[in-house]
């Protein structure tokens, strides 16, 4: 009796070391994969950047930064005045997007749901924003494009023009913005909210002294992607701000950035190294973008995260 | 017990159809420590929370009956007014993401006070009434997030006095802080008790013994509505309770 308890004690020792050794070798095949697939991954990275620096390198001098782009099918020329055009793009478009997003996401969060409670029609304002935000975070962006150029560029006549791009462009980046706002919003303690509240502050004091600095990483996370995204941005840009290769004087000038240089380069000119360099340029630029991102939001984050 | 303080009449309290409190009717009287105690869900903190409309923030809350301060109406004042009057501290410290300083110095700055020296004056009183100025003195710059436990329910303590309130409400204020940490905010409490109303929730029947004038005894049964069973001095409550549920709670029998 008692011998025959020990052998299948004995033996069902032996199953588990047996199935461990199993289990083991199967981890090590699924870990061994990942890393795989991780290291595939970092090189179609490495390969797509790297060719675009070397090669686009070469095209690459100071001389090619500070002149402005010659026109015409010859592509001959440099790229000054399509940076400058990106810059006003860039910042014309979060003046118009930032606060229009951040309070959105404000009034989303901090208010309608509290006031939603006894009010239906909120409720559905709530939903069909939610729902329309999401959705505009999934078209394509030449919709944008189609739509700007119907509302901005010729209805509302502004023509191919800064005003008109910048106004498409906040439209394409507002979904981003809110979004993050959104999370960075609710990511901050409630503890905070009535902290604030129980020392006497108002509802709008405690947004914009506690609530907003708080979330303020998360806020900056979204605005630094949207200049990515502008940056990068070509369809919708290719129909409302049309394409002089001069710098605008105005906002009412139109002109074109460097995503959308490289574009009319590449498939109007036979200028393909110069066409490189300036992807070079835009790559270089969201590289630094995004090393940037990673900067403000440790930085910022260093006194927010300890409490949670 | 003249001088009631806090008073509320024949007042409940719903959650939507829930009923929470069943009309309690209590006066709290000035300058003395009062703790409310009893059984987990018995609704003492939501009680407390009654004193300076933090329950308004809560959707589908509903009120009868009526809460007095220095009797008057408190459902008639201003909530912002009546929060600078009626400070809270909470179970979990919350000091909030700045400077030990900033901590201090925001109820008065949200009430418009601007000039810096008079806030110093203002920081360091309150940091020395919440007895933590000796510990940051050198380090009003710090995070208030970068303090221990204790001292950071000492930090929200002092927040709290910095307004100048006359009443403050305690809401488990030591529930997560360590023996040592708990002796001094309760040291704390005691000295504080001379110059402010003290209402405290608490779980801990040895501390509302030990901190508390009076004592309110709130019970529950199956309908989940809390009620105030007996409310006395804190030392008749434990030698000598009138009420048969007051003496099972307090002996150890439930809760």
């Amino acid at each position: 009796m008692v011998e025959e308890r020990l052998t299948e004690i004995a033996l069902n020792h032996q199953a588990k070391a047996m199935s461990l050794k199993k289990e083991r070798g199967k981890q090590k095949f699924w870990v061994g994969l990942m890393w795989l697939f991780g290291l595939i991954t970092v090189l179609i990275l490495i390969l797509v950047v790297g060719y675009v620096l070397v090669q686009g390198g070469k095209a690459i001098n100071w001389q090619f930064l500070v002149t402005p782009p010659k026109g015409g099918l010859s592509g001959e020329g440099g790229i000054s005045t399509t940076i400058g055009t990106t810059f006003y793009l860039v910042g014309l478009t979060l003046l118009v997007a930032t606060p229009l997003g951040v309070g959105a996401a404000v009034f989303l969060i901090e208010y309608a749901g509290e006031q939603s409670l006894s009010s239906k029609f909120l409720r559905s304002v709530i939903s069909v924003s939610n729902f329309a935000v999401e959705t505009l975070a999934g078209i394509p962006s030449i919709i944008f494009g189609l739509f700007g150029y119907a509302l901005f560029v010729s209805t509302l006549k502004f023509g191919f023009s800064l005003l008109s791009a910048s106004l498409a462009g906040a439209c394409l980046v507002l979904p981003t913005i809110i979004r993050t706002t959104e999370e960075a919003l609710l990511a901050v303690p409630d503890d905070y909210r009535r902290g604030s509240l129980a020392l006497g502050a108002t509802k709008w004091q405690t947004l914009y002294r506690i609530v907003l600095p708080a979330g303020l990483p998360g806020i900056i996370t979204g605005i630094i992607l949207s200049v990515g995204r502008i940056i990068s941005e070509t369809a919708v840009f290719f129909v409302t701000l049309g394409g002089s290769y001069r710098l605008p004087s105005s906002i009412m000038d139109g002109g074109r950035t460097l995503a959308l240089h490289l574009y009319y380069l590449a498939m109007d000119t036979r200028a393909f190294d110069k066409a490189m360099g300036t992807g070079a340029v835009l790559v270089v630029m969201i590289i630094l973008i995004n090393l940037g991102i990673n900067l403000v939001s440790r930085k910022l984050t260093a006194g927010v995260r300890k409490v949670r | 017990m003249n001088d009631s303080k806090l008073e509320t009449i024949n007042y409940s309290l719903y959650y939507g159809k829930f009923r929470a409190l069943k009309e309690i009717t209590i006066k709290i009287p000035e300058n003395k420590v009062t703790a409310l105690i009893g059984p987990s869900g018995c609704g003492k903190s939501t009680f407390l929370r009654s004193f300076n409309r933090m329950n308004d923030l809560i959707a589908g809350v509903r009120t009868e009956g009526s809460v007095l301060i220095d009797g008057e109406d408190i459902f008639k004042t201003d909530p912002v007014a009546l929060r600078q009057n009626v400070g809270m501290v909470f179970q979990k410290p919350n000091p909030f993401p700045k400077s030990i300083f900033d901590n201090v110095a925001y109820g008065p700055r949200v009430t418009g006070l601007k000039d810096h020296q008079k806030l110093e004056e203002i920081v360091e009183r309150s940091l020395r009434s919440a007895a933590l100025w000796d510990e940051v003195k050198d380090n009003l710059g710090k995070s208030g997030l970068d303090l221990s436990g204790g001292q950071q329910q000492r930090l929200c303590i002092a927040r709290a006095l910095a307004v100048e309130p006359t009443v403050i409400l305690m809401d488990e204020p030591a529930a997560s802080l360590d023996p040592i940490a708990t002796l001094k905010i309760e040291d704390l409490i005691h000295e504080l008790s001379a110059n402010y109303t003290i209402v405290i929730v608490t779980h801990n029947m040895q501390q509302a013994g030990r901190v508390s004038d009076f004592t309110a005894f709130f019970y529950t049964d199956e309908t989940r509505t809390g009620q105030l069973v007996e409310f006395t001095e804190t030392r008749t409550l434990f030698t000598n309770p009138k009420d048969r549920r007051t003496e099972d709670y307090i002996t150890g029998r439930f809760g």
